[in-house]
């Protein structure tokens, strides 16, 4: 279940015509001058192996679904551009993981050296792979992937430059986004369905509560540096059961202060990589960390080979938000042939150092011709141990593929 | 005894003389195309394996950097499942480039590494080195004749690859005496065979000075693929500046 919010549309059936309508208002949005449409749109099939762990969710082994995520520029004057990418799901049957959000909506402008977005935006920050520690402004999107790599547009007025060769950027971020999480038929959720219709917060504003953050990067010959700083609403919720609400848990968001560095040093076919942060406000304070290597052998037989290791480990208490990533070690492999058709892979496994429990991860993609892609994607969960994260998600083993257009 | 010395001597010298000869030509080449300032230009790879036809588009824009290797921005255009994706190199002649990417999906930017050079481009003939700003320092060049070719009187110069982790083991450039221009390169793979020749045509002359070359060919001996680039939209000194070259300048790149 999605929440209604300003960017954010619930879609029960019947839903299609609006669906069909907005896809038809942005094509013909296309034909004007100076604007430029592209996106993709196709359909995905989910393949689920094992029943579901609880009560209420779908045991259908097949679940298709449609995708569309058309993406809209428009040059306003040679400073100036108008930024949108919607990104819509049309899942099968009666399910609430039907939904469409606004990735983008911005207004970006040329003010001298400084360049302004105002508007629904995204932002990365980070360079490991295993996880995105650092990685805070976009809300994930857990409808879409359970492993937070998608993400939901951050309403931001925003400001960045260089100056003395360091970039600056800064963020105001007057509207909190709730995390989306998987309905009471989806799977993927906790035993009890979250009930994000109803989320609690920390601050007495609520998801009004503008938040602050900032971050200055620079390159140093081989090294690549960030600092950031981040005040506001964390985008992790705990997850509360209320007696007075049995049914459901509640998502509960705290104010928190969290400082992160992300390090990349790039030497030869070896990046050396560090993301730590310290954060305040759930829980005790407490520290997390992503270290790895990642060493290329490159072109055999004109692919190349990246092979990943990285450690994590993360100091939160039981109060804070959950985590699977307290002590685990992650391998991986980047696999790009550099053919006409473009494709790779990235298949990695996360284990547990304490009780072993794992996670295997697989994606895909190649290119059928110039305007379809294949992409198949695969998760294996195994928990060793009750108490472990990971055994929320036990039955959720996935593999999914995906034929997409690109225009 | 003697003779021989003499021999090996005057054979040292004249080695060395090719050397310097070639350096200097090299040189020239370079001053011949200083002061450009900055030139953008769009890119047509057309991939030709047997009679299927594969199109790649990409947006260039260069700053030429005084004392320093040149600077670069690429934006893919299509295939569009790429559309976005930039690359921002920072061409040196004695260290290594750096180079980074954005991946526009996620507005992500990663500095990569780039000694991965000897790989295919896009799955083209072309690798990645073959692509790289041409800075004067990363070859030792000898001068190994002069000759016409196609009509064009040429210098033949042999380049080898200064730098770490190159696929070939040297380069056989023709330099056409009149434009301080190749006219056509042969790349030997490090087993020193004969893989790959470009050869470049439709020079045209921008600003009085700057000669660009509006078609390139690649045909591996080997294999017979060939991978055709045409380029067009020329400006030269056009508004950017050093500012629209950088990390965060990468960030703010749409479309494409």
């Amino acid at each position: 279940m999605t929440s209604p919010s300003p960017l954010s549309i619930e879609y029960r059936e019947g839903s299609v015509s609006i669906f069909i309508t907005l896809m038809l208002a942005l094509l013909l949005a296309s034909t004007s001058r100076a604007e430029e449409l592209k996106g993709s749109m196709g359909a995905e099939l989910r393949l689920y192996p094992s029943s579901p762990k609880y009560e209420g969710q779908d045991d259908d082994m097949l679940v298709p679904s449609l995708l569309f995520s058309p993406s809209l520029t428009k040059k306003l004057s040679p400073t100036s551009t108008l930024t949108s990418t919607l990104f819509g799901r049309l899942h099968s049957g009666d399910s609430d993981q039907s939904h469409l959000d606004i990735r983008e909506l911005y207004l970006q402008k040329m003010i001298g050296e400084w360049e302004m977005r105002l508007g629904a935006a995204k932002e990365f920050w980070g360079v490991t792979e295993s996880r995105h520690l650092v990685n805070i402004i976009n809300q994930a999107d857990l409808v879409e992937d359970i492993d937070e790599e998608e993400h939901l547009g951050q309403p931001m007025l925003n400001f960045n430059r260089e100056i003395f060769g360091n970039e600056l950027r800064l963020f105001l971020l007057p509207y909190f986004r709730e995390r989306t999480f998987p309905g009471q038929d989806g799977r993927g959720r906790p035993p009890l369905p979250i009930a994000t219709d109803a989320p609690l917060y920390e601050s007495g504003v609520g998801e009004w509560h503008p938040d602050l953050a900032m971050r200055v990067r620079r390159s140093i010959g081989a090294w690549d540096i960030g600092l950031s700083e981040f005040y506001g609403t964390g985008r992790e919720p705990s997850l509360r059961f209320t007696p007075s609400a049995p049914e459901t848990l509640q998502p509960y968001y705290e104010v928190i202060h969290q400082q992160g560095v992300d390090l990349q040093y790039t030497l030869s076919s070896t990046l050396l990589k560090l993301e730590a942060l310290y954060r305040s406000g759930q829980g005790d304070d407490f520290a997390a960390a992503v270290i790895g290597v990642e060493h290329t052998l490159s072109n055999i037989l004109g692919a190349d080979i990246g092979l990943m290791l990285e450690y994590l480990y993360d100091g939160r208490d039981a109060s804070a938000p959950v985590t699977p990533f307290n002590d685990d070690i992650y391998l991986g492999a980047r696999i790009a042939l550099n053919d006409v058709r473009g494709s790779e892979m990235i298949v990695g496994v996360t284990i547990d150092r304490d009780n072993l429990s794992s996670t295997i991860s697989l994606e895909g993609g190649t290119r059928i011709n110039d305007s379809w892609r294949l992409e198949v994607e695969g998760k294996v969960f195994s928990s060793e141990e009750k108490s472990d994260p990971l055994s929320i998600v036990e039955n959720d083993d996935l593999l999914q593929f995906r034929v997409l257009y690109h225009f | 005894m003697k003779r021989l010395l003499v021999v090996a001597s005057l054979f040292i010298a004249s080695l060395s003389a090719a050397d310097e000869r070639g350096l200097s030509i090299a040189r020239e080449a370079d001053r011949r195309d200083q002061g450009f300032v900055n030139f953008t230009a769009d890119m047509k790879m057309t991939l030709i394996d047997s009679g299927s036809e594969v199109v790649r588009e990409l947006k260039r824009s260069t700053l030429e950097v005084i004392g320093d290797g040149d600077r670069s921005l690429n934006t893919f255009t299509t295939p569009r499942d790429v559309s976005g994706t930039a690359v921002l190199t920072y061409a040196h002649p004695t260290e290594p480039d750096e180079q980074w990417i954005l991946l526009p999906a996620l507005r992500r930017v990663k500095r990569i590494a780039t000694n991965n050079k000897s790989g295919p481009f896009l799955g083209s003939e072309f690798s990645f080195e073959d692509l790289a700003a041409a800075e004067v320092e990363k070859y030792s060049y000898k001068l190994l004749r002069e000759e016409p070719l196609d009509g064009d009187d040429c210098f033949v110069m042999e380049l080898t690859p200064q730098y770490e982790h190159s696929g070939y083991s040297k380069l056989v450039q023709w330099l056409d005496k009149k434009i301080y221009q190749p006219r056509r390169i042969d790349y030997y793979d490090r087993k020193g065979e004969l893989l790959k020749t470009l050869s470049f045509s439709e020079y045209e002359q921008f600003e009085g000075k700057h000669w660009r070359a509006k078609r390139m060919e690649m045909v591996n001996v080997i294999s017979k693929k060939r991978t055709k680039l045409e380029w067009s939209n020329f400006r030269f000194k056009t508004p950017l500046k050093e500012g629209d070259f950088t990390v965060t300048a990468l960030n703010r790149v749409q479309g494409g």
